[in-house]
């Protein structure tokens, strides 16, 4: 975390379950000033009913961390500094991911916002924005913590994540007419 | 039949369908205790009677499972039924044994550790009828599509510094909108419809919203641009052909600068041709400098040297010419090698018909994208729109295309909104239609003029033609504004009263008329409310000082216009009265009056004074007229349809109830 605020690159990775098709990752990397530098979306992924059977609950889990978000990850030209998701599922890649990765909760009026997701969690405040930070070595830096307050008070956390969401649709749209 | 059990080290996935190769007989070497609890724990097995062998095997990094697994279920499970059909390809198992069902209740990871302390596990199964089942989890790196921005050099991350206006407060957004309402509030690009390539359509889509882009960047502005502002912007960014035809006073101008400074700044446009009538040159001049001060433009103007040298000069990315020197500087605009990555077109209605000669030069300008800005894109018939079409995109409107057809092919290019359906804030617009008896005298004359030029429009018999019929209109208009003998005028007595009230409360007004002729007479007869006059006889260099007195002056209350020079372009949104001292032919001129006014910054209602003399030619035009804006409203509500609303040949006819053959009409 030795860059200046202003080159921290946020790579956004969220994932969808598209009807009948199965699940969906899309990563945004965007600049401080939330303009995209790059996208990559997976195809959809469909677990075999094996597969479904063994993994049970952990399936969703797996496939979200371990498999989408890490093939994204692996994908970027360009490095993000910080990863955000606002997927409790794929914020499973933080055990594959040696990046800063931030959960925010997206907006769901019927449910009360998750507490803390464990010990190695830390929650902060961006702004008027509340988050948690994957940062399993002691105290949050202060060049971490005054990036995301920056981005914070600029930026909406949740604003991406319905590009990425749109961006696959459209993809998939194309796909389809295409095929 | 006899137990079986492996080393968990030693299952393969290729171990699928094999026997083991070493099975030890009738032991159960069980795991330490813990670990086999919580195995079982996890499983959901303790207490009950299932006899199970399971090596499992779990490596994330190479995200295959092994497991092997040996087991009785009840035959009655339909679950596990489903699974057994469903596997990978197994060894055949009888039809009373079945494979287990796991139960897991934590997540792959913590599972991986707990099998971590397992060694071997053996398990007895006497009296059980036992086979062995063997599947490989295999979870291949799903397949990725990238796509990467390319980045603009130009669009640069700076600190916003200074006065910046920003669109919106985020924190305060952030803070004090619920999702919702934050969702409507960003505008958001869309890729148009004819954008094919999915790299193209994803660039745009994945612009940030418009109040984030700008917020973010250095690009600074007056004062916030409105939620319908921003849509105008976010529809002719990503444009290669597009008519923004708001409604006047929704702030065409603006939209079409910041658009243009957005693709400036990302590299997107080096070269902007923007044409105009000549007298709003210098009110997109003072607009720029107003929404996008860090913009070099040029103006060309001048002699034909001055015009030349101009022409050729690329140091600014913004050009500004008039419609009339699109002939005159015909070699130069079309010269080899001069090219626009833009041409936009101002009040765009100039190049309607398509055969005149400034449109068929304008078409002909080199270019990658085609603008038009215009309130009224139909003022007569939907060839207006075909017109304006040739020059966006020559040949996509076939003639003859049905309403309904034509709608939905231009859909996709057409932003129009009405001041009704986006400023809901907005003060309203107050109509009041001063039905005025002539004086006794322009009675007089208005008959006598009346009857002899339908005698004499009788007398031509087949000879006549329209035109003959429009000089007894506009001379029967003449009348009605003031009696050619006397100078008496009912509409200037209302006009002189009601200005009387306007001064008094220190408000301003713009009167309107089709005449120079009628402006010169009312001149001396407003002297007391200060009147000033802009029309075609004003000197273009004189027409913003006149309206820089207008506004500063507090002596000032009046401004005589003409419909010609003063309908289009102007901001006169101090004015709270507008009076319509005769009427056009056209609404849609008469709107466009109006909204000098009646726009954006608007300080309160705008009132509208319709001047129409009872029981004469005037009375008789705006029923016919008034009957065409109600069969608009209807259709362009429900079908966007085209909006014909000036007077056929036939009703000119009709206002004398004459044929278009020249005969009477029978009464």
């Amino acid at each position: 975390m030795s860059l200046a605020a202003d080159a921290i690159h946020f790579g956004f990775v969220t994932t969808l379950e598209m009807e009948g098709l199965g699940l969906c990752g899309g990563m945004l990397l965007l600049n401080p000033v939330a303009r995209p530098l790059e996208f990559h979306c997976t195809l959809p992924i469909k677990p075999t009913r094996s597969q479904e059977i063994l993994y049970g609950p952990s399936l969703r889990p797996f496939l979200c961390g371990h498999v989408i978000a890490k093939a994204l990850l692996e994908k970027t030209k360009t490095s993000p500094q910080l990863v955000v998701t606002d997927c409790l599922d794929t914020a499973n890649v933080s055990e594959c991911c040696e990046l800063p990765l931030i959960y925010h909760a997206p907006e769901v009026s019927s449910s009360p916002a998750p507490g803390p997701l464990g010990e190695l969690w830390k929650p902060f405040q961006a702004g008027e924005q509340e988050i948690q930070i994957h940062w399993p070595a002691g105290d949050l830096p202060n060049n971490l913590k005054l990036t995301l307050e920056r981005y914070g008070q600029r930026n909406d956390f949740a604003e991406p994540f319905e590009r990425i969401r749109q961006a696959i649709m459209e993809a998939h749209q194309v796909a389809r007419k295409a095929a | 039949m006899e137990p079986q059990a492996k080393p968990i080290a030693s299952t393969k996935s290729d171990d699928i369908g094999s026997a083991p190769a070493s099975v030890p007989e009738s032991a159960t070497e069980m795991a330490p205790a813990s670990a086999m609890d919580k195995l079982k724990a996890w499983l959901g097995w303790e207490g009950k009677e299932h006899q199970a062998a399971f090596p499992p095997n779990v490596d994330s990094s190479s995200r295959e499972t092994s497991l092997l697994c040996v087991g009785q279920l009840p035959t009655d499970s339909p679950a596990a039924t489903d699974s057994l059909e469903q596997c990978d390809p197994g060894p055949q198992l009888s039809a009373d044994l079945w494979p287990v069902q796991f139960q897991p209740a934590t997540s792959v990871s913590q599972v991986s550790e707990s099998w971590s302390e397992l060694a071997v596990q053996k398990v007895a199964l006497d009296g059980w009828q036992t086979a062995s089942l063997s599947l490989r989890l295999q979870f291949r790196s799903p397949r990725v599509f990238s796509h990467i921005f390319p980045e603009s050099p130009q669009w640069q991350v700076k600190p916003a510094t200074g006065n910046v206006a920003q669109p919106e407060n985020k924190t305060e957004a952030n803070k004090q909108q619920p999702k919702q309402e934050r969702e409507r509030s960003r505008t958001r690009i869309k890729p148009p419809r004819d954008l094919v390539k999915l790299t193209d359509r994803l660039y745009y889509l994945l612009q940030p919203p418009l109040e984030t882009l700008l917020s973010g960047s250095t690009l600074e502005f007056p004062f916030p641009p409105f939620k319908h502002q921003f849509e105008g912007v976010a529809f002719l960014f990503p444009r290669q052909a597009a008519i923004l035809a708001d409604e006047m006073g929704l702030g065409k101008t603006m939209q079409a600068i910041t658009a243009v400074r957005m693709l400036l700044h990302s590299g997107q446009l080096r070269s902007v041709l923007l044409i105009c009538p000549k007298p709003l040159v210098t009110n997109w001049q003072r607009e720029f400098a107003a929404w996008a001060p860090e913009i070099p433009i040029g103006i060309v103007e001048g002699a034909t040297a001055k015009r030349s040298y101009l022409w050729q000069q690329d140091s600014t990315p913004v050009k500004i010419a008039n419609y009339e020197l699109m002939m005159r500087d015909q070699d130069e605009v079309l010269g080899e090698g001069k090219h626009f990555d833009l041409v936009i077109l101002d009040e765009a209605q100039r190049v309607k018909n398509a055969n005149n000669t400034t449109a068929k030069t304008v078409r002909q300008i080199s270019r990658h994208r085609s603008w038009a800005l215009t309130g009224t894109p139909i003022e007569n018939s939907v060839n207006d729109l075909h017109g304006i079409f040739e020059f966006l995109m020559p040949g996509y409107l076939p003639p003859g295309m049905a309403v309904d057809d034509l709608a939905q092919e231009v859909g996709d290019y057409v932003l129009r909104r009405t001041k009704d359906l986006v400023m809901k804030d907005m003060p309203p617009r107050l109509y009041s239609d001063a039905l005025l008896e002539l004086s006794p005298e322009q009675q007089d004359t208005y008959n006598q003029a009346e009857e002899s030029g339908i005698v004499r429009l009788n007398d031509m018999g087949s000879e006549i033609t329209v035109q003959h019929v429009f000089e007894l209109v506009l001379r029967l208009k003449q009348i009605c504004n003031f009696d050619p003998v006397t100078g008496n005028s009912s509409k200037l007595q209302r006009l002189q009263a009601d200005m009387e009230e306007v001064a008094a409360s220190g408000q301003k007004a713009i009167v309107f008329s089709q005449w120079v002729k009628t402006i010169d007479k009312m001149m001396p007869q407003l002297q007391r409310f200060g009147p000033l006059e802009y029309h075609g006889r004003i000197p273009s260099n004189k027409r913003d000082g006149i309206l820089k007195q207008f506004k500063e002056d507090p002596t000032k209350h009046v401004l005589l216009m003409s419909y010609g020079a003063g309908s289009v372009g102007l901001n006169l949104q101090f004015c709270r009265y507008v009076f319509l001292f005769d009427r056009w032919w056209n609404p849609a001129i008469e709107d466009q009056a109006i909204n000098r006014a009646h726009r954006i910054g608007a300080a309160g209602s705008v009132t509208i004074t319709r001047m129409t003399s009872e029981n004469t030619i005037e009375e008789r035009i705006h029923s016919i007229l008034e009957e065409k804006r109600q069969l608009f409203e209807t259709l362009f509500s429900a079908t966007s349809g085209p909006r014909n609303m000036g007077l056929t040949r036939d009703e000119i006819f009709g206002l004398f109830q004459l044929r278009a053959n020249g005969k009477r009409l029978a009464a």
